[in-house]
């Protein structure tokens, strides 16, 4: 008996015959002691998983759950911080381990993790995210209200308008994970009581009316293995995550479908992938690839990615690109420092790091201040007045991801 | 529109303990079979717990084209296949099948019953831990949570012809590693056995003394 046929036998007993294949089998069943031995062993296989018993988690899992996506957007410290008013635990805490908690629960938990959340980003950048944004230079640095530090030197410089800069050749968006969803005033959770999650679900993070021409391009610094699991998590493919140096960039087997289609799309892949292998040769030793995703795969896989470490996203900036507006925010606005302003025409946004580092001394009473300001917003539960990023259309990007540096793989 | 997608919208829409509502729906049948495909409570939870984490981050992304389940569940595993590789690195993926001790109980069960049941489990339970990762995951996700071959393609983002051989090849080894266990456990009752007839070392030392005596 062959492998193939014996493969049968686990067709018939999962019930994916047709019926004529059926009425073969099992002649040849009665037929055939063999066969049928085989076939009675497979059963009892089967039999005896199904048997096994089910087994039950200790704890309801909701609170877990809502510590560990607080955790992943940089929460976690503020979360701590409110644990005496809200006997919020750490996860793996006996005391959280007590019960399942109530969904009133959860949705409190979210919404004063959250709060709590906006005051500590607002106020407290990582310094690896200045040190991101230092790097820019001599790029420009922008940052969008409500994003970076405030010190009492640029919160003025946030009070008086910003002048209107040249329109920039490129920017460089290097989000904060958290920050910028999680700066989403309270008004605009559409929920009372403070900012829920839910709606930081909606990452502006590319903005397709921003986004010109010219190929986009992510350096990451992560793991290849984590990469690739953000990318597949949103079903971007790529053809291998091997190695691909300098003048050697791959094209994804989607681009290279694209030869059946019409020419002048053709001469501009062709002009984009000039534009990828003349950066991917810039890039020199480090690891490159190309990709091609919507705009709202991109932006999902960007949002895990920053999760767990720095990204950096470039793009040029379209002609007539819209102004960037923050929403109209309850509480001041708080910008961060103009130190980085140049002409060449780049933005940067520091995107945190996976781990939020609890915040320096002086960061609690900030936080409360913003957070209190925030709350009051929330009781005055103001409508939304800003626009909404326009929805990811169908247009596909074409985007070089560099991982800058590659970072070694655990395994 | 199915209770899932409702809750999916809701918590989009800004109502977070719509997805408490998913949470209460699936962390028992994802955690039952994290647990039979990782062999750890404790790994089972931590993934488990991280897929619902990050399926609430994402969830914006999710594009409905598939169950939430079957996505959810593809989030799971591929947590997994990371999860499992670090720990390997770090050593401890040492398995305690003393782990799986909270099995709940049918209370009209006698000891007898149990026990034999929980021999037969036990058996089981070692020759899981034999088979390969990937063929361990397919089984689990066909015998104990009853997915579809689709489903399970899906999931493991296999195609379809590799899901079938594989778990057809998943249920040979498991027969034989049981198979295997039968016979081992037949071998070491014989050995009993004889062991049983053989004199015992205080009746042998008894009989080393008295031939010593008759030398003398």
């Amino acid at each position: 008996m062959n492998a193939i046929f014996e493969e049968i036998l686990s067709d018939y007993l999962d019930e994916r015959l047709t019926p004529e294949e059926r009425i073969e089998i099992e002649r040849r069943l009665a037929l055939e002691p063999e066969l049928r031995s085989a076939c009675d062993a497979l059963r009892a296989v089967r039999h005896a998983v199904q048997e096994l018993p089910t087994v039950e988690p200790t704890t309801d899992w909701t609170e877990s759950v809502v510590h560990r996506a607080a955790g992943r957007e940089g929460l976690q410290p503020a979360v701590d911080q409110v644990r005496p008013a809200h006997t919020v635990l750490p996860v793996g805490s006996p005391a959280s381990r007590s019960g399942p908690s109530s969904p009133w629960r959860f949705w409190a938990l979210a919404a004063v993790a959250g709060t709590l959340l906006i005051g500590v980003v607002w106020l407290r950048p990582k310094s690896s995210d200045r040190r991101l944004a230092e790097e820019a230079q001599p790029s420009r640095v922008f940052s969008e209200p409500g994003r970076e530090l405030a010190t009492a030197e640029n919160a003025t410089v946030a009070a008086a308008p910003q002048p209107e800069a040249t329109k920039p050749a490129t920017e460089t968006l290097l989000d904060r994970t958290a920050s910028r969803d999680a700066a989403t005033p309270v008004g605009d959770s559409g929920a009372a009581g403070g900012l829920v999650f839910g709606k930081r679900s909606r990452p502006a993070m590319l903005d397709r009316d921003r986004i010109g021409d010219e190929p986009v391009t992510i350096r990451v610094a992560l793991p290849t293995r984590t990469v690739q699991i953000a990318l597949n998590n949103q079903q971007i493919r790529i053809d291998s995550l091997g190695k691909a140096r300098s003048n050697d960039v791959r094209r994804s087997p989607v681009a290279e479908d694209r030869s059946s289609v019409a020419e002048d799309e053709d001469r501009s892949s062709v002009a984009e992938d000039k534009v990828l292998s003349s950066r991917a040769a810039d890039v020199g030793g480090e690891t490159s690839y190309v990709v091609e995703a919507t705009l709202e795969q991109l932006n999902a896989a960007l949002l895990e990615l920053a999760a767990q470490g720095s990204v950096r996203v470039e793009y040029e900036l379209a002609k007539n690109a819209p102004k960037k507006e923050s929403p109209a925010r309850p509480a001041q606005r708080i910008s961060s420092t103009n130190r980085s302003r140049s002409a060449t025409g780049t933005e940067r946004i520091a995107r945190s790091s996976r781990t939020a580092k609890p915040a320096p001394a002086g960061a609690s009473e900030d936080a409360a201040v913003a957070s209190e300001r925030l709350r009051e917003g929330g009781r005055q539960q103001q409508p939304d007045a800003s626009p909404r990023p326009a929805d990811s259309g169908p247009r596909r990007l074409r985007v070089l991801l560099i991982l800058d540096p590659p970072v070694p793989e655990n395994d | 529109m199915n209770d899932d997608s409702q809750l999916i919208d809701q918590t989009l829409q800004g109502d977070s303990t719509a997805f408490a509502g998913l949470v209460g729906k699936y962390q028992l049948r994802l955690f039952n079979s994290l647990f039979h495909v990782t062999g750890s409570r404790e790994d089972a939870e931590d993934v488990g717990q991280e897929a619902l984490a990050q399926a609430y981050l994402k969830l914006a992304s999710f594009q409905k084209k598939s169950t939430f389940y079957t996505w959810l569940y593809r989030i799971a595993f591929n947590l997994w296949v990371s999860h499992r590789r670090k720990r390997r690195v770090e050593n401890v993926l040492a398995q305690s099948r003393e782990d799986r001790g909270n099995e709940a109980v049918d209370p009209g069960e006698g000891p007898a019953e149990r026990m034999l049941r929980e021999e037969r489990a036990a058996a089981v339970y070692a020759a899981l831990d034999t088979l390969d990762d990937d063929y361990r995951a397919i089984l689990v996700l066909r015998e104990i949570d009853g997915c579809r071959y689709e489903r399970i393609s899906e999931i493991l983002e296999l195609p379809l012809g590799t899901v079938r051989s594989r778990l057809h090849r998943a249920r040979c080894q498991l027969a034989h590693q049981l198979q295997l266990a039968h016979q081992l456990q037949e071998v070491q009752a014989e050995n009993l056995t004889e062991a049983s007839q053989r004199p015992t070392e205080t009746e042998a030392s008894a009989v080393r003394e008295r031939a010593r005596e008759t030398t003398h």
